[in-house]
């Protein structure tokens, strides 16, 4: 079984999702997809099971991988990269901190995670707590909102902006960043640690998803193009003490 | 006969709102939803619940014991200090009672064409038509020209603003006046060799009955042009491409724009824009078509046809 969910990323295309993996995986093996559109609900299903694979964002991974007892094995890349930089971006001539007095803020991650990231992004940290956050459901949702008026602020990455770039380069063209965050890394592929030795050939089909033209569309629906294996410099960053 | 009723809505009101603890945790927020078993209607309701984390009566005008007569009274007894309306039925009842309320609603189709009082402020049912064109653009970047048929007695002003937003994307929009259904077809097929989609918008003169639907799309098949269209309801009559609101998302803005009301904050804009999409892509069309498209778009559609 593989459990998908991601805090962090645009991702809410839930029965494709499900429908194409299953489709695509089921030629190699017994193997389900299931996708979770809420963070309690995966939590709590996956702790108790111990033959799995887990795919869930990086910052999700940092906070329950001590409890859950997992190990990461791969991490998914985009345009060659591993990580990517948050980045909140504004049309108008305001500060962060009159930013968070009030104004509202578009990200299409969760409310939790985009307070985390703002929070990393400031001085004064508890600040970030009364932000007005507006949840949407992806990064050019967020970007068209600042854009048509909605929201004075998007957090984004700089990725969706390379991307808007080429779709609406006017609007491109009037976007400031007003801050950026650390990077951070892409989806990453966990399972139970008891379960390493038996994942081997689901690991291996996963991993080779990107040799097949089909493989490949079904991981560009992850907002990916490939897996990469960790090196010791990435498990010290997601596996900090 | 009439102290029975009110006995019975007292009862009503004590029952509701004793038992969801309003007195004490806040400012009572009347949710008053036009049908509740319609799934988008309850899917928004849902949201903003969550969203608000104020307390919330809640009024659905699809149980028989609430009839406008028993919203009247419950509005006339006990006003509440905000009332949320989704869809056009519950807003109609609370505009005709709520006196000085303020009144959020949501889920309106062309919320235009409705007395909006000043102490009424909503969300949108419509995306802005700069909204979707870089949506299209985002999955067909190679779309450059989009026709469209549409009566200017109802869309001559949206027409106008789509234009302007298509030409600071560097789109061409090739738009036709229609002024009766029959001659939307003729219209169409003189268009066709010109254009990349179709992009069917909310018109009563060219959406105004199946026959007329299926004549347009059968003539947009013969000559492989894709169709944009903007609601998931299309979907099943084999446009390419969806474009539509995300209900989830209408329901946290009104909550959102509540949380400001209630709060006693200056309102920017009385009437947002929907702020989060939901796209369908039938990939079995792009097949067929022989279309380009941008396969890094994927994780941005909801539901792929394929």
């Amino acid at each position: 079984m593989i459990y998908f969910y991601s805090s962090e990323t645009n991702i809410n295309n839930y029965k494709s999702l499900k429908m194409g993996f299953d489709k695509y995986l089921s030629e190699f093996g017994a193997y389900e997809f299931q996708p979770f559109e809420d963070r309690d609900t995966f939590d709590k299903h996956v702790k108790s099971k111990k033959n799995c694979i887990l795919l869930l964002s990086s910052w999700h991974y940092k906070h329950i991988f001590k409890d859950y007892r997992l190990r990461f094995l791969m991490i998914g890349i985009r345009g060659g990269k591993k990580q990517q930089q948050r980045v909140l971006v504004t049309r108008d001539s305001i500060s962060i901190n009159e930013l968070l007095k009030g104004c509202r803020i578009a990200s299409s991650s969760s409310v939790q995670h985009t307070k985390s990231v703002l929070a990393g992004m400031l001085e004064k940290k508890d600040v970030a707590l009364n932000a007005k956050i507006l949840a949407v459901p992806k990064d050019i949702d967020a970007l068209m909102s600042l854009g048509f008026g909605i929201s004075t602020a998007a957090l984004t990455t700089q990725n969706a902006l390379e991307q808007l770039k080429e779709v609406n380069p006017t609007l491109y063209g009037t976007l400031k960043i007003l801050a950026e965050g650390q990077e951070s890394y892409l989806l990453v592929l966990a399972t139970p640690e008891t379960f390493m030795d038996q994942a081997v050939q689901i690991i291996n089909v996963i991993k080779n998803m990107a040799m097949h033209s089909d493989g490949k569309k079904k991981m560009r629906m992850l907002g990916l193009d490939g897996w990469q294996e960790p090196d010791e410099s990435d498990r010290n960053v997601l596996e900090a003490k | 006969m009439k102290f029975t009723k009110v006995i019975m809505i007292c009862l009503l009101f004590l029952t509701v709102f004793i038992g969801k603890g309003i007195t004490d945790d806040g400012p009572a927020v009347l949710l008053i939803n036009s049908d509740a078993t319609v799934e988008k209607y309850k899917v928004t309701e849902d949201e903003f619940k969550k969203t608000l984390s104020h307390p919330v009566v809640e009024v659905r005008l699809d149980e028989k014991r609430w009839g406008i007569a028993e919203v009247e009274d419950l509005l006339y007894d006990t006003p509440p200090e905000l009332i949320y309306c989704i869809g056009t039925k519950a807003f109609l009842i609370a505009n005709e009672f709520a006196g000085n309320t303020n009144i959020v609603f949501s889920s309106i189709i062309n919320w235009q064409r409705l007395p909006i009082m000043k102490s009424a402020y909503g969300v949108s049912n419509e995306l802005h038509p700069g909204m979707q064109m870089m949506l299209f653009r985002h999955i067909f970047p190679k779309v450059n020209k989009i026709g469209l048929l549409y009566s200017k007695k109802y869309n001559s002003q949206w027409f106008e603003n789509a234009s302007k937003a298509a030409n600071a994307m560097g789109i061409e929009i090739v738009g036709q006046p229609i002024s009766y259904k029959k001659n939307s077809v003729s219209t169409l097929k003189g268009m066709l060799p010109g254009i990349d989609a179709l992009w069917l918008i909310s018109d009563p003169v060219l959406v105004c009955d199946n026959k007329s639907l299926m004549a347009v799309l059968k003539a947009c098949e013969k000559n492989k042009t894709p169709v944009f269209s903007y609601h998931e309801a299309f979907a099943k009559y084999g446009v390419t491409l969806v474009v539509s609101v995300d209900d989830p998302t209408i329901g946290r803005q009104a909550a959102g724009v509540a949380l400001e009301v209630l709060s006693g904050e200056k309102i920017q804009e009385r009437v947002q824009n929907p702020a989060g999409s939901h796209i369908i892509l039938n990939l079995n069309k792009v097949k067929k078509y022989g279309l380009e498209y941008n396969e890094d778009a994927l994780a941005s559609v909801n539901k792929i046809i394929d």
